[in-house]
């Protein structure tokens, strides 16, 4: 994990594989478009994660391909039309695993964080 | 807002628009500027906004498999220059100096004529011939000095002009800080600048007084007194416009800067149309210099023959229109 010291946020590279999950648990319930699942990643992590414009559009471009969230044209904004984005079933089954999985990950590691630190 | 549009512009350049691309830059777009508005609600400057906005965009190269051009955004990421601010702020002070020492060599070839006008004017007295020719070839001689010291002055300068044009041809972005830099010179040197050409051209205006200022006093049947008023006259005309012109042409040099900084700009390419004609009207301004000298040596009509540099200048821009070709400088 890489923490960068004087902001102690996270780094890109150490949340990489969890961007899946972080998109899929925001829409999980409505529908949202990419700013504003761009803020609430920023609070639902206590600030402590600000997501890259091109790392969500990644995330989105690549969930769609596969199925897992499917796309609209929503409300009009000063810079176009915004996109939303809605979990399909295929999505929370997907969801559902990549929880187990990190579930199992968390489990694992954590036999090997030293409690003093 | 025009500052996002233009920074993914610059970061798109050279990918091609396909319809993946195209909505991955909508996108980003709205995703931005929602969030640029939001920091301006916020209470945040529009420099700092901005910045935030540019400092967490990310990079292309995330998009690559998405968007299927894993090899044409490497290739567009090599190709791009990234100024940083020390960049930016080297190219401003650089440009500056160009402007100013083109400035002063266009305004010492508007001044060459001044010696040889006086001189004439000290020949006219009642001396010996020979007195005569000597002060003529004085005059002369400095005129030749005037253009040999504006002349080299443009030289010099020609060699050692930022690469702003360079530039121009070239694939580049700034990084944020560079942005930063460019618009907090950019309100105010623009707003100078528009003041210096506004000055310059009142000034020519005003150039038309002391001529018509002359023809009412010049009339005091003394003929050293009225020469000599009209001699004042001509020299106060030279020297009113040739501020005017150096003012003027460091203002659009300097704004040239932030054209170049803060226009997108596809990388220039000309076409065999565009060779031709920018060929042929560079040859044009090449003769011009050297004709002008030899037809005023022969005519001896210096009055007149300045005329052909706006000619030529005039001529060229005929070209330029019925041709539809632009000057490379201004694209």
């Amino acid at each position: 994990m890489e923490i960068d010291e004087r902001t102690q946020r996270i780094s890109a590279d150490s949340i990489r594989g969890y961007t899946d999950i972080i998109v899929l648990y925001l829409i999980r319930e409505k529908p949202d478009y990419g700013y504003s699942i761009s803020k609430r990643i920023r609070l639902t992590s206590a600030q402590k994660y600000a997501i890259k414009e091109t790392t969500l559009y990644s995330a989105f471009t690549r969930l769609e391909k596969n199925g897992f969230i499917e796309s609209f044209d929503g409300t009009i904004s000063e810079g176009g039309r915004r996109t939303y984005y809605r979990i399909t079933d295929a999505g929370r089954d997907y969801y559902r695993t990549k929880c187990r999985e990190w579930r199992l990950t968390k489990e694992v590691v954590d036999n090997f964080i030293a409690a003093t630190d | 807002m025009e500052e996002i549009k233009s920074y993914l512009d610059k970061m798109f350049t050279g990918l091609p628009m396909t319809d993946k691309v195209r909505k991955a830059k909508s996108e980003l777009l709205t995703m931005m500027t929602d969030k640029y508005r939001e920091l301006i609600a916020e209470g945040k400057s529009e420099n700092e906004a901005l910045g935030t906005v540019i400092m967490e965009f990310g990079n292309l190269n995330e998009l690559s498999d998405e968007l299927g051009l894993t090899e044409e955004i490497r290739s567009a990421e090599e190709q791009t220059v990234v100024l940083t601010r020390a960049d930016a702020e080297a190219y401003r002070r650089a440009n500056h100096k160009y402007g100013l020492l083109f400035g002063i060599g266009a305004a010492l070839f508007i001044l060459s004529p001044i010696q040889l006008i006086v001189n004439g004017f000290l020949g006219s007295w009642d001396v010996a011939p020979i007195l005569q020719s000597l002060i003529f070839t004085a005059g002369f001689s400095a005129l030749l000095i005037f253009i040999a010291a504006g002349t080299g002055l443009i030289i010099y300068n020609e060699t050692q002009k930022p690469k702003l044009r360079d530039l121009k041809k070239s694939l580049f972005r700034l990084d944020a800080e560079a942005l930063a830099y460019v618009r907090e010179h950019q309100a105010a040197e623009e707003r100078r600048n528009t003041l210096l050409t506004v000055a310059a051209i009142a000034s020519f205006i005003f150039a038309a007084i002391p001529p018509i200022a002359a023809g009412i006093f010049a009339r005091t049947g003394a003929h050293f007194i009225d020469d000599a008023i009209g001699i004042f006259s001509v020299i106060a005309v030279l020297l009113i416009v040739a501020v005017g012109v150096g003012l003027i042409i460091f203002a659009s040099v300097s704004n040239d800067y932030f054209k170049v900084m803060r226009k997108e700009r596809a990388a220039y390419k000309p076409t065999r149309l565009d060779r031709k004609v920018n060929g042929i009207i560079g040859s044009i301004w090449a003769l011009t210099t050297p004709a002008y000298l030899i037809i005023s040596i022969l005519t001896r009509a210096w009055a007149v023959t300045w005329i052909i540099f706006p000619l030529v200048a005039a001529v060229s821009s005929i070209i330029r229109i019925s041709t539809g070709v632009k000057d490379p400088d201004d694209i």
